[in-house]
Formats: C-alpha cells, sequence, structure tokens
C-alpha cells in the first residue's frame, strides 16, 4: 500500500513537471508570435480586450467615478484660489470670443466672395474612454468606438481643442487610442509661422520632443503646431500645441490637449485623398469610367 | 479529509484569483492619462511571490498562467513574456519550497528581492536580444524598488487580513497528507 501511494506520488509529480513545462513552451512561444507576427499577435489582443473590457464597465465606471470624486473633493480647498482664476479667465475669454466672432464673420465674408469650398470630409465621431493601458510604460487608452462604428486604424483622436493621438488596433466594439505621448509615437507636424516640418516623437514625458527639426533657430517658443498631414495617415492642420524649449535646450512641444481629465474624445473621420500616381490620366482625354475619379 | 480545509483551500484558491483581478481592473481605471505619473508598485507581483512562499498549494500554476497572462493581454505588455518569467519564478520556489519555509522573514525579504532583480534584468535582456520596444532602465527600476519595499506591508496584510500564515510543523493539508 505505501510503496503504490509512493509510486503514485511519484507518477503525479512527473505528469506535472511535463505539464508545466509544455506550459512554459507555450507561454514562450506565445511571446515568440508576439515578436514575430506582432500584427496578427496585437489583433488577438484586441479580440480579447473587445470581450473582456466593455463587460466590466459596470465595475470601471462606478470605480472611476470614486476616483474623481475624491480629486475633487481636494480641489475643493482651493476653492476660493480657483474661483478668483476662472472670472480671471472668463474675462479674458470674453474678449477672445468677441474677437472670434469679428473674424468667423469676416472669414465667411471671403469664402462667400471667393466661393472656396472646404474640406468635408472631416467629420467626428465621439466616443467614451473605457480604460487606461494600466502601465506607466504605455499611454494610450481604450475608447468605447470600434469597427461597428466604422473606426479605422490610424485615424487621429481630439480631445475639444487639441490633437490626443490616433487609433491603433480596433475591436469590434471598442478601439484603442495611442497617445502622442507614447514612446512608439510619431506624427509629422509642422511648425507655424515658420513652416518648418518636424517629427512629434513621444517619448513617455507630458512634452514630448520634436525630432528632425531643419532650422531649430527659426522656431520660438509658443509657435503652434499642427499636424502635415504628411503620409497620408493622418489629416492636415490638427492643433497638436506649442512649442517649448524644455530646460536642457530640447524642443518640445506642450500639448494642447489635456490628458488629466479626459472623459471623452473625438475620432476624426478621414478618408486620405485619392493618390495621383499616373498624371496622363488627369491630363488626356477623360472616358466616362474616369469622370467619377476627377470629381 | 475534512470538508471545512476543503473549502478553506478552494476559497485561497479563488480569492488569489480574485486578487489578481481586482488589481487589474483599478490598474486600468482611467483616472489620470498624462504620461509620467509616479511610479507605484506591482502590488500582485508581491501578493504572488508571498502566497507561493507561504502555501504554494493556494497558488496553481494555471492561477499564476490566468492572471499573469490577462495582464499581460490587458496592459499592453509584451504577450506573454512576464507570465513565462512569474511562472518559472513561481516553480523555482516551489522546488525549494523547504529550504524557504526555514528562513526567517528578512531572509525571505533578500531572497524575493532577488527573484524580482533577477526577472527584471532577463526581462530586460530578452527584449533586446528580440529588438523589442522597452521600457527605460531607470523607469524599470523604480517600480521594482518600490515593489520589493512594499512587501512587508503587503506580507502584512495577507498574514493578518487573510489569515494566511506559514505552515505549522506536523501541520496536515486537506488531503492529509504532511505538508
Amino acid at each position: 500500500m505505501a510503496v503504490q501511494n509512493h509510486s503514485d506520488v511519484y507518477f503525479r509529480r512527473i505528469v506535472r513537471r511535463i505539464l508545466v513545462s509544455a506550459l512554459l513552451v507555450f507561454v514562450f512561444l506565445t511571446f515568440l508570435i508576439w515578436r514575430i507576427d506582432n500584427p496578427r499577435a496585437e489583433r488577438f489582443r484586441m479580440a480579447v480586450i473587445d470581450k473582456v473590457v466593455p463587460s466590466l464597465e459596470w465595475a470601471i465606471t462606478p470605480l472611476s467615478h470614486v476616483s474623481n470624486m475624491i480629486a475633487d473633493a481636494q480641489s475643493y480647498s482651493r476653492i476660493y484660489q480657483q474661483n478668483q482664476e476662472l472670472r480671471r479667465e472668463l474675462q479674458q475669454m470674453k474678449a477672445w470670443k468677441e474677437a472670434a466672432i469679428q473674424l468667423e464673420q469676416k472669414n465667411a465674408k471671403l469664402l462667400d466672395l471667393n466661393n472656396v469650398k472646404l474640406n468635408p470630409k472631416l467629420t467626428f465621431t465621439t466616443g467614451v474612454i473605457l480604460a487606461d493601458s494600466g502601465s506607466p510604460f504605455r499611454q494610450s487608452a481604450l475608447i468605447n468606438i470600434g469597427r461597428h462604428d466604422g473606426v479605422l486604424d490610424g485615424w487621429a483622436a481630439m480631445d475639444g481643442l487639441g490633437l490626443l493621438g490616433r487609433i491603433s488596433g480596433v475591436g469590434k466594439n471598442s478601439s484603442r487610442v495611442l497617445f502622442l505621448t507614447d514612446r512608439s509615437s510619431r506624427i509629422p507636424v509642422e511648425v507655424t509661422p515658420s513652416g518648418q516640418k518636424a517629427i512629434l516623437a513621444g517619448d513617455n514625458t507630458p512634452l514630448p520632443p520634436l525630432e528632425f527639426v531643419d532650422g531649430v533657430d527659426q522656431i520660438r517658443a509658443g509657435d503652434r503646431v499642427f499636424t502635415t498631414g504628411d503620409g497620408g495617415v493622418f489629416p492636415p492642420g490638427l492643433l497638436a500645441g506649442t512649442a517649448v524649449f524644455s530646460g536642457d535646450g530640447r524642443l518640445r512641444v506642450k500639448l494642447a490637449a489635456d490628458y488629466r481629465r479626459l472623459e471623452f474624445l473625438r475620432v476624426i473621420r478621414h478618408s486620405p485623398s485619392a493618390p495621383i500616381s499616373e498624371p496622363d490620366e488627369l491630363v488626356g482625354t477623360t472616358l466616362p469610367g474616369q469622370m467619377i475619379v476627377s470629381e | 479529509m475534512g470538508g471545512v480545509s476543503t473549502f478553506r483551500f478552494w476559497m485561497y484558491r479563488i480569492g488569489y484569483v480574485g486578487v489578481g483581478s481586482t488589481c487589474i481592473l483599478v490598474s486600468i481605471i482611467p483616472f489620470d492619462l498624462s504620461a509620467n505619473t509616479l511610479p507605484y508598485p506591482d502590488i500582485f507581483y508581491c501578493f504572488t511571490m508571498i502566497y507561493i512562499v507561504r502555501r504554494p498549494e493556494y497558488v496553481p500554476v494555471w492561477a499564476v498562467f490566468f492572471v499573469f497572462f490577462l495582464r499581460d493581454i490587458l496592459t499592453q505588455a509584451p504577450l506573454g513574456l512576464f507570465t513565462f518569467l512569474v511562472i518559472m519564478a513561481s516553480e523555482v520556489v516551489r522546488a525549494n519550497i523547504q529550504a524557504f519555509r526555514e528562513y526567517n522573514f528578512w531572509l525571505e525579504w533578500l531572497w524575493v528581492a532577488a527573484i524580482f532583480i533577477v526577472i527584471m534584468v532577463v526581462q530586460q535582456t530578452i527584449l533586446a536580444l528580440t529588438l523589442s520596444d522597452m521600457p527605460q532602465l531607470m523607469e524599470n527600476i523604480l517600480p521594482i524598488l518600490l515593489t520589493v519595499l512594499a512587501y512587508p506591508a503587503i506580507v502584512g496584510l495577507v498574514q493578518y487580513g487573510f489569515g494566511l500564515q506559514r505552515p505549522q510543523p506536523g501541520e496536515l493539508d486537506a488531503w492529509g497528507k504532511r505538508l
């Protein structure tokens, strides 16, 4: 009896060892597949997230409300000071509003005179943020609109004012927004008014640096940074932020979007204009089928 | 074969998975989305080590795999790498559990800290070897340091909050076997 018990334990130990080894091999293979065929692995990840996270909304929403309430309670302690600041800001805003209205009217008149047709393709969909990236090394968020709502990889996401990032990973009912501050984010931008082209490269800090700038000396702190739309992925002319020089002399961008209290965001619907690859199609005789393309 | 101790046994296992899922849930709450937030200790990582060092039978391999793999998926981490290393570490501790039982707390802390650091170094090395996108060393060291520092506090929580103690000499498990 004792002998059989002993061999039974021995047998179970061997089976366990084999199973654990198989598990380890499986997990490491998963890592290798993730590394080798990254898009496929990321699609798998997105599919799992798409199943898991929206079904957890009942738990995440109250928790995030509680944490927001705590943050709000902290801000009550300096409510008087805040009130004063807001009054001052409101005063300034009124002046700006007046200026904006005048400019809008002027602009409308000029557009009417010139008969300009603006690009009507920039419409947007609004999404609610479901979840954070959950890691201090990665700056992204999950939103509640996905393939079902027509969202595509690469579209721009903005808050009311500035660019937040781009869509990177789309599930059926959710998609991931990769923020400008993430280490793997690279966006082509232009610094106005000098017109210098640069790449806005995230580095996990709140002020992402501008890289590959031609003439740094032509850029002054406070210059505004817009997307260029180079590469055809991003719509041009979205405000990213203002240029600043950091303590180490590097050119960085103070982002216009406010990441701290982000709840809703806009995903800009953007279908890049059809590329002009063969010039003779434009110049030569137009066939009936090509009319659609040229319109 | 007491029914009570089998119940306790499964409660601890379920408790482990429950704490893991809660930690993941809390970490993905969209509270402050700005970059460069303060580093924080990896509480669940500590929790796993504490559980394994004290009662390895409450932390089956499949539970470690399930929770850490889910965490890898949800937090955009390299798929499976950290899971692989944690399972490896858990198996090393499991194989040397008799030695760990004889350590006093300080020695246990030292060993667990060593495991944390070795895992971090191996992870960085594998990421570098596979030319993956990886966090800078400093960004990695600080959370590990905090995790090591948080270890005693979480030990206190687990021992007095969950009532998870090291087995006493001569204690029997749910199947009446000597531990």
